[in-house]
């Protein structure tokens, strides 16, 4: 029923809209004609007098003009309205959040502690309390505040709190609303609380074409933990954003997820995937991915490129990585090369290190003459000391910039 | 033809740019809602603070050049080390400034000359020195002090000595919301269908606003006359204009105040153009332009409409006038200079419906609109005018523009909702009627004495002085 009043909702803002321009183009038709009748019904229009001389352009721009004079009034109303609605509203919420803190954390922390029936008790107050929808969404987006910045014990009672609040209806109406931002709220509360029955409508959400919902899916499966070996990834056949990818790793970090599927996500075909596998591998130290990163270095696209580069030099702990790394320098990207080149510094044969990084600060780009100079200075002063005489002006500036205690 | 007939000819052409001029405005105001409904409802829930723990995040400098800012320069540099975001400095650039805004600097944040490194990609004066802060707290702080060359030439030069991914280019001056740059950043994040080669967002007036420690504690409708109806003007501009361009991906210019790039391809262009007034314009069209013709991909200039960004406007006649014939040297230097782009396919839209749109309505509109004056004084001199034609198409151009501005303060009330009473609204319209009569016309007159300047007067590239109050006069209220 509620999912229906939504949608009904829904279909009247859009009515409303497609009523207004028919009604404009409907007057602009009957101000021209002395009369229109409907049915057994005769409309006379009383400016007929007025506008049967007027030239057809002339009319239009009266006829636009009655427009926007209309228009003006009604946006000044509206501006008023919402100017004056929007303040008392911000005082009315900023009272109520306050109150449902007050109610919340005399939950959480009782001056003593609640028997079960005198804590359903409570609850049930607290339901009655919330009258409106717009009440519903404040006291659950101020429960969701101290849900997400609490843990332990203290978590478990807003959990118990939300399961126990009977809302699962209002959930299920927001998550099926026509309303892209209901459906964002739904999912929001749904990740936040881990509340179970939901799974198949969010996986369907997890295949729109909208990214913003299609993101926000994929992070409440991921939080509601059924598929945490993250392969339903490589089955939505999407791309993910650079924002998905972080958000991903962000909620994997959180929930600590173990069960992951690396070698499946690093040779997905989808770029994005494989790199976040990559990603993934090397956040949680899983050094035995090393030979597929291995393979991913050199990808045609770039994000797998320079994720490979930087876990493979993360992994690289032998003779063989190290040359390896050398030979693939030129393929890395800047910001892979960089890393690369502290690494390789790091080698125990330190004579080839040395010659590497010496080979940085005369052919490569001044950001990388740095860091190599730097490095040198802690493997072989005697090389850097040439560079203060280069005739390269970017390898002496480099020298002095590495030798400035002040920066 | 007798003269009747070319007089004929004449208000038809006349009239048909005055309803195009209505209709792209129309077109703006409904893109706009449409744009704003999206941004809002894909924001609405995104936790901007969880950026500052990403993996992948790009590096920001902050560029902001600095002249004769000695008033205001400490209180501006502390509001910048107020921004949130993991990996950014800030290079403040003292453009050779002839008062004590490096001394000010060095003194406050007791910085030191150092040997930092640097590759000249972009032409710039020379820069003297380079300083950084002895203490740990302001270490992502970078101060480069360099001959006077203009703001873009400052630019050109923070550019060189910034080494990061991104830059944000901002006005010195300005007021910059802590989450300013975590919002900008995002559409660089979360777009996997077009490389975004930069993001503007919109610029607040800060006239008589509160401000505390960097930051607007508390936003007041400005009481200077002028700043008034420019508060109106930028909520026009910003909330309805930028938004509607972005909507379309046709915007052609992000406010030189506050706007973020792609340091790469900002060097590839070859930066700012030091011989332009317009050089936020003008860098926007090249950045286009270049993707257009050398690297050939799916792009996007995106537009942030939170207020992130306050700054202080002219509240004098003087420097206004002085401000507003520069833009328009600089959207005239810019048409010119990219003028092959008009109407040319190639560019796609921006080819064909943006550029265009500057060229007619905002280069052109001051000619047409001073030429449309004369034509009506020399017909209501020769009694040609059917005053009752007139008076309708007069009403029409008031109520329209009374309208749309309307529209655009609705669009705050609903929207951000920074400027609170009724008192305000109450202003407000009462400035929306004033406009049409006195800051529109004028608009007009400085325009055209810009487009004269251009052409026949030998001041294209000078900037102008512009004085400003600075933001801890009067118990930190700009009056």
């Amino acid at each position: 029923m509620k999912t229906l009043l939504k949608y009904i909702k829904y279909l009247s803002i859009r009515l409303f809209f497609l009523m207004l321009i028919a009604g404009i183009a409907f007057g602009s038709y009957f101000y021209r004609v002395p009369q229109v009748i409907v049915g057994n019904t005769t409309f006379f229009n009383p400016l007929y007098s007025n506008t049967e001389n007027t030239p057809n352009w002339l009319y239009i721009v009266d006829y636009f003009t009655f427009i926007f004079i209309i228009a003006f009034v009604l946006i000044l109303i509206m501006t008023v309205y919402y100017n004056t609605n929007k303040n008392r509203e911000e005082k009315n919420d900023e009272l109520y959040v306050e109150i449902f803190l007050r109610k919340i954390f005399s939950f959480i922390y009782p001056v003593e502690e609640f028997t079960d029936k005198q804590r359903i008790s409570q609850i049930k107050e607290m339901e009655k309390q919330l009258r409106n929808n717009r009440l519903k969404i404040l006291f659950i987006n101020t429960l969701r505040k101290v849900h997400s910045q609490t843990t332990g014990l203290v978590r478990l009672k807003t959990d118990y709190m939300m399961k126990e609040l009977k809302i699962s209806s209002f959930i299920r109406a927001y998550l099926y609303s026509p309303f892209f931002n209901d459906k964002l709220f739904a999912l929001k509360v749904i990740g936040d609380f881990e509340l179970e029955g939901y799974e198949k409508h969010i996986l369907k959400l997890t295949k729109r074409n909208n990214e913003v919902l299609h993101s926000e899916a994929i992070i409440t499966l991921l939080r509601l933990k059924i598929y945490d070996n993250l392969l339903f990834l490589v089955d939505l056949n999407m791309k993910l954003t650079t924002w998905d990818i972080n958000i991903i790793i962000k909620t994997v970090q959180e929930l600590k997820i173990v069960n992951i599927d690396y070698q499946t996500l690093i040779n997905s075909e989808i770029p994005e995937i494989s790199a976040l596998g990559i990603m993934l591998a090397r956040l949680n130290n899983r050094s035995e991915f090393k030979k597929e990163i291995k393979n991913k270095i050199g990808s045609s696209n770039n994000l797998v490129n320079e994720e490979a580069c930087l876990s493979f030099s993360y992994f690289s702990n032998n003779e063989t990585d190290y040359n390896f790394m050398i030979n693939s320098f030129k393929i890395a990207t800047h910001k892979s090369q960089l890393n690369f080149i502290s690494r390789i510094a790091s080698i125990p044969d330190k004579e080839s290190a040395v010659h590497f990084l010496d080979w940085v600060v005369e052919n490569q780009p001044f950001s990388q003459k740095i860091e190599a100079i730097g490095l040198l200075l802690d493997l072989d002063l005697s090389v850097i000391a040439k560079y203060k005489l280069s005739e390269n002006e970017v390898i002496r500036e480099s020298y002095y910039q590495v030798l400035d205690i002040n920066i | 033809m007798n003269t009747l007939h070319w007089l004929d000819i004449l208000n038809n052409i006349f009239f048909i740019y005055a309803c195009l001029l209505f209709s792209l405005y129309l077109f703006n105001a409904i893109m706009s809602v449409f744009e704003l409904r999206t941004y809002s409802n894909t924001n609405k829930f995104v936790d901007y603070k969880s950026m500052l723990s990403f993996e992948k995040l790009p590096t920001v400098s902050i560029i902001a050049p600095a002249f004769n800012e000695e008033k205001t320069i400490i209180e501006n540099v502390k509001c910048l080390l107020c921004i949130q975001y993991p990996n950014y400095e800030i290079i403040v650039v003292n453009d050779g400034s002839k008062d004590n805004s490096l001394q000010k600097l060095i003194e406050y944040f007791d910085l030191v000359k150092v040997n930092r490194a640097y590759e000249a990609n972009l032409i710039s004066e020379p820069i003297k020195a380079i300083y950084q802060s002895r203490k740990s707290a302001y270490n992502h702080l970078v101060v480069i002090d360099k001959e006077n060359g203009g703001k873009a030439d400052a630019l050109n030069a923070g550019i060189n000595v910034s080494q990061n991914e991104l830059f944000l280019a901002i006005d010195v001056d300005c007021i910059i919301e802590p989450d300013a740059l975590l919002k900008m950043v995002k559409p660089f994040l979360d777009d996997n269908k077009h490389v975004v080669i930069a993001s503007g967002g919109v610029i607040r007036i800060a006239n008589s606003c509160e401000i505390t420690d960097g930051k607007i504690t508390k936003v007041s409708y400005p009481k200077n006359f002028w700043a008034k109806f420019e508060v109106i003007e930028y909520f026009r501009a910003f909330t309805l204009g930028r938004m509607a361009w972005s909507k379309l991906n046709g915007l052609l210019i992000i406010s030189g105040a506050f706007g973020l790039f792609d340091r790469k391809r900002v060097v590839n262009v070859g930066g700012y153009d030091r011989n332009s007034v317009g050089e936020d314009l003008e860098l926007v069209v090249k950045l286009r332009r270049y993707m257009h013709e050398v690297e050939k991909r799916k792009y996007r200039v995106a537009f942030i409409p939170d207020p992130l960004c306050w700054t202080e406007v002219p509240e004098s006649f003087t420097i206004l006038q002085r401000q507003r014939n520069r833009w328009t040297r600089g959207a005239i230097d810019t048409i010119l200079k990219h003028k092959r782009m008009f109407l040319n396919p190639k560019y796609g839209l921006i080819g064909m419906l943006s550029f265009p749109s500057w060229v007619f309505f905002e280069w052109l509109a001051p000619i047409i609109e001073a030429i449309g004056l004369v034509y009506f004084i020399i017909l209501l001199y020769f009694d040609l005018v059917n005053m009752h034609v007139f008076l309708t198409l007069l009403v029409f151009v008031l109520t329209f523009s009374m309208m749309y501005s309307m529209f655009a303060v609705f669009f705050e009330a609903y929207t951000y909702h920074k400027y609170k009473g009724v008192k305000y609204l109450a202003q407000s319209v009462l400035m929306i009627m004033l406009e049409m009569f006195i800051y529109q016309p004028l608009n007009m007159i400085f325009s055209l004495n810009g487009h004269l300047d251009f052409y026949f007067r030998k001041n294209k590239k000078n900037w102008g002085e512009m004085t400003r109050t600075g933001f801890n006069n009067k118990d930190k209220k700009i009056e």
